[in-house]
């Protein structure tokens, strides 16, 4: 009886542990959350911006916008921070992912809560979309900024399926149904409103950027570079498409400065580590989601 | 002998209890206590970088970390059939006694306080009395060198200082062989 109250006592000590272990890794992000104090919420973004859900061993290194989504909505909901530093290091990526982030950093602005960007070694395409949409862009001299433009890529694999001897049938609703397919060439109307798309993108790329850039640049000025060239931090900062150079903690201190916040206020990263995401359960699922394959994807990058 | 029996006994009847379990060698239990003092381990520790805001957590990516603490789980049971057949062998040409089934089942449930050093760590670390935890967890780690010595003289059936030499010879063996490569690439010795 006494032996069984021991280890039954020490069952529950490590069941009640493993529980509060899990709880602490899951919540990794809300830790050190200040009562009554104010702190900078730093949002990495890394990687190829991605809208993809899941994340597992293929995604060290991509961005994915519901998990950065997340902890823009964690940084408005929570009094306690007062400023979000962005520390982009992204070659862009999904249209749709960047204009979703975006749209969730407007919101977080509108709640009266200061946006700082730091480039890092690239802020290009969808990563200077997003950047637009803060308060305040530091690059580093040598960042790689600009790419601004949208691209979409096909693939007519007509050749090779003739080689293999695959002939796909088709049976469509319209005669647009399967535009974009990989198994022919674009026809001359498809094509044209396949570039209608990209332009549409592109003329709400130039609005991102000067809603976000009012009084620094002009239209004028923005078309000139606006080619999908890229362009360092130092020529950006000429041109009007950043504020400052300076690196990361610059960014630190320039968010102190705008929020109003003492020297020494504390820093936290809001998207840290995901532990269940991090076990790479949902590898098989993303394999998945890449054979069955979204042909067409309009990219900033 | 019962689970209960066995984890009461390893913990507060140890000679005995190990003893028993290096004779009646229930392979399959003993493998799963080790598997699960070491699963449940890693995560208590990863807990514990978490909550101390650990680099290592900054600088590796997130999947190379668990990927390293399963892959690390895994070694450690292959690592253990290994050490237990190495400190068989060893103990067959000093002493002529062998014994490398009972060693594995003696070290696997001499694992077992193994798993109170990290919650325990980590518990006080909450209640933010962190080094007092790692005074504890230090303690542990010694309780469990101690009953790694009792898992081997038990199964062995050897002295207590028989059973230390076993020990530590396969740790000085290694030492001696990492010293006379670092002392070879030094001297810039072609081999």
């Amino acid at each position: 009886m006494n032996k069984k109250l021991v280890v039954g006592v020490l069952v529950l000590f490590l069941a009640v542990m493993t529980i509060v272990s899990l709880w602490g890794i899951t919540n990794a992000g809300g830790r050190g959350k200040l009562a009554g104090g104010s702190a900078i919420g730093v949002i990495e973004i890394n990687g190829v911006i991605s809208g993809e859900t899941g994340g597992g061993l293929l995604s060290g290194y991509s961005a994915n916008a519901m998990d950065i989504m997340e902890s823009i909505r964690q940084a408005r909901e929570r009094e306690d921070i007062k400023a979000v530093v962005l520390r982009i290091d992204s070659p862009g990526g999904s249209a749709v992912a960047s204009q979703e982030i975006a749209l969730e950093l407007d919101r977080l602005r509108q709640e009266g809560k200061k946006v700082i960007t730091s480039m890092g070694d690239m802020c290009t395409s969808g990563g200077y979309w997003i950047a637009c949409s803060s308060d305040y862009i530091m690059a580093n001299g040598a960042t790689l900024t600009g790419s601004i433009g949208v691209i979409m890529q096909l693939s007519n694999l007509e050749g090779l399926y003739e080689k293999v001897g695959i002939k796909e049938e088709v049976i469509k609703s319209g005669k647009h149904k399967d535009m974009g397919s990989a198994t022919r060439t674009l026809t001359e109307e498809e094509r044209r409103l396949l570039e209608d798309i990209v332009g549409d993108s592109y003329d709400q790329f130039l609005d991102q950027v000067l809603k976000g850039r009012s009084g620094k640049i002009s239209r004028e000025k923005l078309l000139e570079v606006a080619d999908g060239r890229i362009i360092s931090g130092r020529q950006a900062l000429e041109l009007g498409l950043v504020d400052g150079i300076g690196n990361y903690y610059d960014a630190l201190d320039k968010a102190r400065e705008t929020a109003g916040l003492p020297e020494d206020s504390p820093v936290e990263i809001l998207n840290g580590i995901d532990f269940w995401k991090s076990l790479g359960l949902s590898v098989l699922g993303e394999l998945s989601e890449q054979v069955q394959g979204r042909f067409i994807e309009l990219r900033y990058q | 002998m019962s689970f209960t029996e066995s984890i009461y006994g390893v913990l507060f009847e140890p000679a005995a209890t190990l003893r028993d379990l290096a004779e009646n060698k229930p392979y399959g239990r003993a493998l799963l206590i080790f598997l699960a003092v070491t699963l449940l381990s890693l995560i208590f520790e990863q807990a514990l970088m978490v909550y101390n805001d650990s680099e290592t957590l900054k600088i590796l990516p997130a999947n190379a970390v668990w990927m390293f603490n399963i892959l690390g789980a895994l070694l450690s049971v292959l690592l253990l059939l290994v050490i237990s057949g190495l400190l068989s062998l060893i103990s067959e040409i000093i002493y002529g006694k062998f014994n490398a089934g009972g060693i594995m089942v003696a070290l696997c449930y001499a694992s077992i306080p193994g798993i109170l050093g990290p919650p325990v760590h980590y518990a006080l670390s909450l209640a933010g009395v962190e080094w007092l935890g790692a005074i504890l967890a230090l303690l542990v780690m010694v309780w469990v060198l101690v009953l790694q010595v009792i898992a081997v003289r038990e199964s062995l059936q050897v002295t207590t200082g028989q059973a230390i030499l076993i020990l530590v010879l396969p740790g000085l063996f290694s030492l001696i062989l990492l010293t006379a490569l670092v002392v070879t690439v030094l001297l810039g010795v072609n081999i």
